[in-house]
């Protein structure tokens, strides 16, 4: 069996608004072993986000709070762990890509600083010219002539500074890469150059990534393994093989009815009816029912638990048909 | 940028003649007549002549008018009307004061505003928070007159501790003026300081900084301060004019040997050469802080650099075409 590098159970974390407690994940539990990829996938406001930043423990200050669970990486607790112990972590075994590299990016310092602050913070022992060395490296690897590094943010395009916050999160040689949609902000070709870069990187420094994406055909390149996030939970959790050949949560399902299919061009695209539940007033019982074809009474009533099937689990009540007596 | 500080000298000039022109217009035209006030009530209509036409008064409007900015132009800011004295001198012996007074004001209200402001954002909501903007409060609701004398009230009569009046004492006699004037202005930079602060730090570059792992101090002294200074520096630097107008009030209740002084004086006695040449001096300083608060700007944000290059080269080729 393969080394569990990042294990999370029950988290719950919530945001407190002046008028509103948003729950935006509850009760999320996930296992990502080392070198293996794991695609987070879901709607937006589905938690994604959330659960990055409570793994980097960079929630808000005052507004977000991680209530519940507990989050362990190598072995070591990431909620108990002192400020100090936490500092280390970030950047240098657990690196984070933000969704937006448009406001990611400093923009009153050049690109070449940003990166090789990342370097210094965490590799005292090198001097000047080894920092500099190294980041024109960087700059290299992501595709940016290393000539640019004293170019501010504002001087490059969406897709190169997206380019610019991979070469950061890259620069200390992470054991957990986090991408947060890294590839939504670009274009489509530009996409697959990143999402390839990143693949590479990936296999020659064996780090283990958790990938966030609202796109399935990303998750199908580049995820061992998927975990459909729904209202702050995970609701269905596989191998890419067997979240696409036998989807079996109805929103996962829908999820994938979704997606235009190629083959055939009158095959329409099935949206899925209705929206998100609102975080602040989840629904009792199952947090989908609103929107499930195949609501039953017990779904109104009970919050599904995890049927586990050969590693593919999934939390519907259509799996469990006489969960009631048990 | 080079261009760009040109250009902006250029357009310096039809500003200041603007405001000669405002402030000429208004002596001009209201009440009150300079030769009356230098002769006294009883003099003879026939002396009163000989003054106006010794003093050009007797000249059409717009003719004094150009008459004067030729002069200014030239470096001559005339006499005064009553002593005769050179209005150019006394202005050079006077405006050191009033630059000592404005810099040093600055400096304070910059040493106490920034850190306030910074310590309070940082410190949201603390103790620390909620004393700056209890100070800062107090310090804007106070009008600077009524804050000298109360400084002069305490400090030099009951405690004798500062000079009230004058500059016989070096820069000992600086403090008590310098708090007056800087009041107002400190309590701006710190407001202004802290809600850029607070802006800045919930911004996703700072987030990326955090999740690099640096330390708290860190991140606010390299990423938030450089960013959140943007608009702190462009209030300094509007409210600078203010701080100008502020000195006139400072230097009079500390009567202090500045432009202010020499300022009132001169509106006083009508005295036309006196008022214009301080305020020339005035406005001129003031644009000339304004163009260097914009050349700082665009020293410390990039982005800005970009524009001001690329608007001096728009420039150059509207001007070729024609
Ligand atoms: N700072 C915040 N304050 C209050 N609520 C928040 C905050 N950040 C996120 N939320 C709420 O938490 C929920 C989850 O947000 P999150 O950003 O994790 O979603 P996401 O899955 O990343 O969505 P997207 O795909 O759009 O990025 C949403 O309902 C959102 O409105
Ligand atoms: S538990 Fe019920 S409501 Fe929820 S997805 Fe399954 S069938 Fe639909
Ligand atoms: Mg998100």
């Amino acid at each position: 069996m393969s080394e569990i590098l990042l294990e999370i159970k029950d988290l719950e974390v919530q945001y407190l608004t002046m008028d509103a407690t948003i729950r935006a994940v509850n009760g999320l539990s996930l296992i990502l072993n080392r070198g293996e990829t794991l695609g987070v996938v879901g709607e937006t406001g589905a938690g994604k986000t959330t659960l990055a930043l409570s793994i980097m423990q960079l929630l808000p200050k005052k507004i977000g709070r991680i209530v519940g669970g507990c989050i362990e990486f190598a072995g070591q607790s990431l909620l108990n762990a002192s400020a100090k112990a936490m500092r280390s972590v970030r950047g240098d075994e657990i690196a984070m890509i933000f969704q937006d590299p448009m406001t990611s990016l400093n923009p009153v310092m050049t690109i070449g600083d940003q990166i090789a602050e990342m370097i210094e913070l965490h590799s005292t022992d090198k001097n000047k010219k080894e920092i500099s060395v190294k980041v024109d490296e960087l700059l290299e690897v992501v595709g940016i002539p290393a000539t640019r590094k004293a170019e501010y943010p504002h001087q490059f395009s969406g897709g190169m500074r997206q380019r610019v916050v991979i070469a950061i999160a890259l620069a200390c040689n992470p054991t957990l890469l986090i991408a947060d949609e890294p590839t939504t902000a670009l274009d489509v070709t530009i996409q697959a150059q990143v999402l390839e870069m990143m693949e590479d990187l990936k296999t020659r420094l064996n780090t283990s990534m958790l990938l966030i994406t609202h796109d399935l055909g990303v998750v199908a390149a580049m995820c061992d393994s998927v975990a459909v996030m729904y209202a702050g939970r995970i609701i269905e959790y596989g191998t890419v093989e067997q979240i696409f050949d036998s989807p079996r949560h109805p929103y996962t399902i829908g999820l994938l009815n979704a997606i235009p299919n190629l083959e055939n061009k009158s095959h329409r695209l099935i949206p899925i009816e209705g929206l998100m539940p609102n975080p602040a007033l989840l629904p009792i019982g199952c947090s989908f029912h609103p929107r499930c074809k195949k609501c039953m009474e017990i779904c109104r009533r009970q919050n599904p638990i995890n049927f586990d099937d050969a590693g593919h689990r999934v939390a519907c009540h259509l799996y469990f048909s006489n969960t009631e007596d048990t | 940028m080079l261009k760009y500080i040109v250009r902006r000298l250029l357009i310096m000039l039809p500003i200041i003649l603007g405001i000669i022109f405002i402030v000429f217009s208004i002596l001009e035209f209201t009440p009150g007549d300079p030769v009356s006030m230098i002769l006294g009530q009883d003099a003879t209509p026939e002396l009163i002549k000989l003054k106006r036409e010794e003093l050009g008064l007797n000249k059409p409007f717009l003719t004094r008018y150009i008459t004067y900015v030729l002069d200014i132009v030239r470096g001559d800011f005339g006499t005064m009307y009553a002593s005769g004295n050179s209005v150019g001198e006394a202005i050079a012996r006077r405006l050191p004061v009033t630059l000592e007074l404005s810099i040093l004001s600055i400096l304070l209200a910059v040493i106490v505003g920034i850190p306030l402001g910074v310590l309070s954002a940082v410190k949201q909501y603390s103790i620390i928070d909620i004393f700056s903007i209890l100070f800062a409060m107090i310090l804007s609701a106070m009008p600077g007159f009524w804050l000298g004398l109360m400084l002069i009230l305490i400090f030099s009569t009951k405690l004798g501790l500062f000079p009230s009046f004058g500059v016989g004492d070096g820069l000992i006699s600086f403090i008590l003026p310098c708090i007056t004037l800087s009041a107002t202005y400190t309590a701006v930079i710190v407001r202004m300081t802290r809600s850029c602060m607070l802006e800045v730090i919930n911004q996703d570059y700072v987030r990326t900084a955090r999740a690099k792992g640096a330390t708290e101090s860190h991140i606010i002294g390299k990423h938030a301060l450089r960013n959140a200074m943007l608009p702190v520096l462009t209030t300094v630097g509007m409210y600078f004019g203010a701080l100008m107008g502020g000195a006139v009030i400072a230097e009079t209740v500390f009567s202090l040997p500045g432009l202010g002084t020499l300022l009132v004086s001169g509106i006083t006695a009508k005295d036309t050469p006196t008022v214009l040449g301080c305020v020339t001096v005035i406005a001129t300083s003031i644009s000339l802080i304004n163009l260097s608060v914009d050349v700082a700007y665009a020293y410390i944000d990039p982005r800005i650099k970009a524009q001001y290059a690329s608007m001096g080269l728009v420039k150059v080729k509207v001007r070729k075409r024609k």
